[in-house]
């Protein structure tokens, strides 16, 4: 027995010194000359095709700088693998979908290389990012660690044929016209005493993430662009335009223009609801899915009656990133700058109909090709200089959370009045923010 | 020969109790090094409202589940508990559903339930009556969760509780018949006392998968409406994956294993007492 225990010791002990030696050679002479970059992207089909050829064109021009690719792995989501690739030290060199909405924890875990050190980064950014996103995507600490790559700007979809059988005019650019319109929608069309057809689907779920689609876009539009934080350190929503908003969503529920009700399946693409907020991804989604008398539309996020100004909305941006990882930082801001060229750019669109963060993309030559095969596009093109990203916060999720506990409680169940629960968000989040400040 | 289990043992279980015991005291998101701060995680469970509703919820929830469970459990074993055709077929049927995954078992209720376009709505309107938010309300949404997880778990209940019913010596039912004793009378006097040990277990497997219920509230209402079927666990799924505060969820854990040590312990003493 104990002879059988010393033989199974033996090969444990070789094992365990093969994988030293062979893990302590990475950081050896030989490991530099074969080294690869590593880079991720996100892990839907379209964009690892896109991401295919990218590297296979670099690779055909930097034989002695390969890029070995592969998609980020599966999880529950990409934060949660990369926070594993992180913990496990195996971030790749290059990853391209980076929520801006984790990049403070990321700088203050000092893992990202800051991009803005590269010399050649500022006339990069001025050319490609719009003027008005500049200083959207930089960290607390003033510098700049991720590259703003694609967006999905957030906006109303609607049934067209519901809106012209009730001779609604489009758009509906304030509360009071949405509602006006809310009005005739809603309706029992079966006549058994119950609505079977709603205005729009406002998630019920408290999931933080779902205020992405009601109460963050929508107040956007309704502060002229703000986000939950002020400069100052002041929490914005805890304002008129914050209320404003509380106070449409929770007329919604109360009217029932908006079911409260958890559906199985696309509420929208049923024709249960004539109105639905979502981003550029739903087209193909509708376009495959949809009937042959279904059309739809769009238009912008309704604001309060008095507001005056542009249309603003959530992006859903999405970034691209060194992490710190990386042995040849150089080659990584090479290949990462390859990654945002204009040919790159117009193979994203055109691949995976994502639009790239790119100055005046509408206008440009290079993508009006596109743009003229794919009209639908055009309106979320539009938006892009009007997009909004999110704060550079690592209480960022918890506040949302927040939000999402007084959104369900104001309302969709009316337990309090939208003035209350505001101000108790907001007395909430501000308290994080001091958290945070320590 | 129990080194193998030694070393699993302190891998497995000895290593993780004792990092949580440190987490206790520290913060920590994952990717940044862990901050010592002594009893601030303890002292912000004490007064975190949101804890405290979970620990109610939970409370309530054990008050609907487990009562509900072990009557049908008793009530399905005695049914099952005699000759007829298609037993065998009747009893897997009871069981399939604890062997189903929880997800998928939720997803399926989660349609059952919808206020708008589910089976039992459509069923209720058909039958006259008005439709119920099973989901959707306040006062209902744990009620109609603990309906849920029965359902799924009855199953094990009833094989315990039928297991222990088939080891009750046929002959004293036989002298109590002799006796003039009721079929009810039997059941209470009889079936009830012998099945005392066989009730304590199953309120005692109950109470701690009661504790830990999370797959309920996490697929169909996320812990709403108004933090109404908000449980511990999901409470401490999110501080951990959702904020990345694996201290406070560390603070959150140790509680409620103290807590079901506790509810346990006291569940033991008053049912050994009445066997």
């Amino acid at each position: 027995m104990m002879f059988r225990y010393a033989k199974l010791l033996k090969y444990c002990l070789t094992l365990i010194l093969v994988l030293i030696v062979s893990v302590c050679s990475r950081d050896g002479k030989a490991s530099d000359i074969d080294y690869k970059l590593t880079f991720w992207s996100s892990n839907n089909s379209f964009e690892i095709q896109h991401a295919r050829e990218i590297v296979s064109k670099w690779n055909e021009m930097h034989p002695d700088l390969q890029v070995k690719y592969q998609p980020v792995p599966e999880g529950r989501s990409s934060e949660e693998v990369i926070l594993a690739a992180i913990v496990s030290k195996s971030t790749p060199d290059v990853y391209t979908n980076i929520w801006p909405g984790v990049m403070q924890q990321y700088v203050e875990a000092d893992i990202m290389v800051r991009l803005d050190q590269f010399p050649d980064f500022d006339s990069l950014y001025s050319t490609r990012v719009p003027i008005s996103l500049h200083d959207k995507f930089r960290s607390r600490d003033g510098g700049v660690y991720q590259f703003p790559w694609k967006c999905n700007p957030i906006v109303i979809y609607y049934n067209k044929r519901m809106f012209e059988d009730l001779g609604i005019e489009v758009p509906l650019r304030t509360y009071s016209e949405f509602f006006q319109a809310a009005e005739k929608l809603t309706r029992d069309t079966d006549d058994d005493g119950y609505i079977d057809q709603w205005m729009m689907d406002v998630d019920i779920n408290t999931e933080w993430w779902h205020r992405f689609f009601d109460f963050y876009t929508m107040f956007i539009a309704a502060s002229g662009g703000k986000t939950f934080i002020d400069l100052d350190g002041s929490i914005a929503f805890d304002s008129p335009a914050g209320i404003q908003v509380f106070d449409f969503l929770r007329h919604g529920y109360q009217k029932g223009y908006f079911p409260n009700a958890f559906f199985q399946g696309d509420v929208f693409l049923q024709q249960k609801v004539a109105v639905h907020i979502s981003g550029p991804w739903n087209i193909s989604h509708l376009e495959k899915y949809k009937d042959d008398n279904f059309e739809y539309g769009f238009m912008a996020i309704p604001v309060p009656d008095d507001y005056e100004g542009k249309s603003f909305t959530y992006g859903d941006p999405k970034c691209a990133g060194i992490f710190k990882t990386s042995k040849n930082t150089d080659a990584a801001w090479q290949f990462l700058k390859f990654m945002l060229t204009e040919q790159s750019d117009k193979r994203l669109l055109e691949i995976t109909n994502q639009l790239p963060i790119r100055k005046n993309i509408s206008s440009n030559d290079n993508f009006s090709g596109y743009f003229k095969e794919h009209p639908q596009y055009n309106f979320f093109a539009d938006m892009i200089p009007n997009i909004v990203s999110v704060d550079q916060s690592i209480y960022l999720q918890e506040m949302f959370d927040i939000i999402s506990q007084e959104f369900d409680a104001a309302c969709v169940q009316g337990l309090k009045s939208s003035q209350e629960g505001i101000r108790y968000a907001s007395e909430r989040c501000r308290s994080l923010v001091k958290m945070e400040e320590l | 020969m129990s080194s193998p289990y030694l070393i699993f043992f302190l891998i497995f279980s000895v290593y993780p109790i004792l990092f949580s015991l440190t987490l206790v005291f520290h913060r920590w998101n994952i990717i940044s090094p862990m901050k010592f701060v002594g009893l601030e995680n303890i002292s912000y469970l004490i007064h975190d409202p949101l804890f405290w509703k979970s620990i109610t919820n939970t409370f309530y929830f054990l008050l609907i589940h487990i009562p509900l469970q072990v009557v049908l459990a008793l009530v399905l074993a005695n049914a099952l508990n005699r000759k007829m055709r298609g037993m065998t077929f009747f009893r897997a049927s009871f069981f399939l559903p604890v062997v189903i995954s929880g997800v998928v078992v939720t997803i399926l209720w989660k349609s059952l339930y919808s206020t708008e376009t589910g089976l039992l709505n459509n069923l209720l309107i058909q039958l006259g009556l008005f439709k119920i938010p099973w989901l959707t309300s306040v006062h209902w949404a744990m009620p109609s969760i603990a309906i849920m997880a029965t359902w799924k778990n009855v199953g094990l209940y009833t094989v315990f509780f039928l297991a222990g019913l088939q080891g009750i010596p046929r002959h004293l039912y036989d002298a109590a018949e002799l006796d003039g004793a009721s079929a009810f009378q039997q059941f209470i006097h009889i079936t009830v006392p012998i099945l005392n040990p066989v009730v304590l277990m199953v309120v005692i497997l109950s109470t701690i998968n009661g504790f830990n219920l999370f797959i309920e509230p996490y697929v169909t209402t996320g812990g709403g409406p108004v933090n109404s079927t908000l449980s511990v666990v999901l409470y401490i799924y999110r501080q951990a994956f959702s904020f990345y505060k694996m201290g406070y969820a560390a603070t959150l854990g140790f509680s409620l294993a103290m807590i079901i040590f506790i509810v346990t312990l006291i569940q033991k003493r008053v049912l050994e007492k009445d066997m």
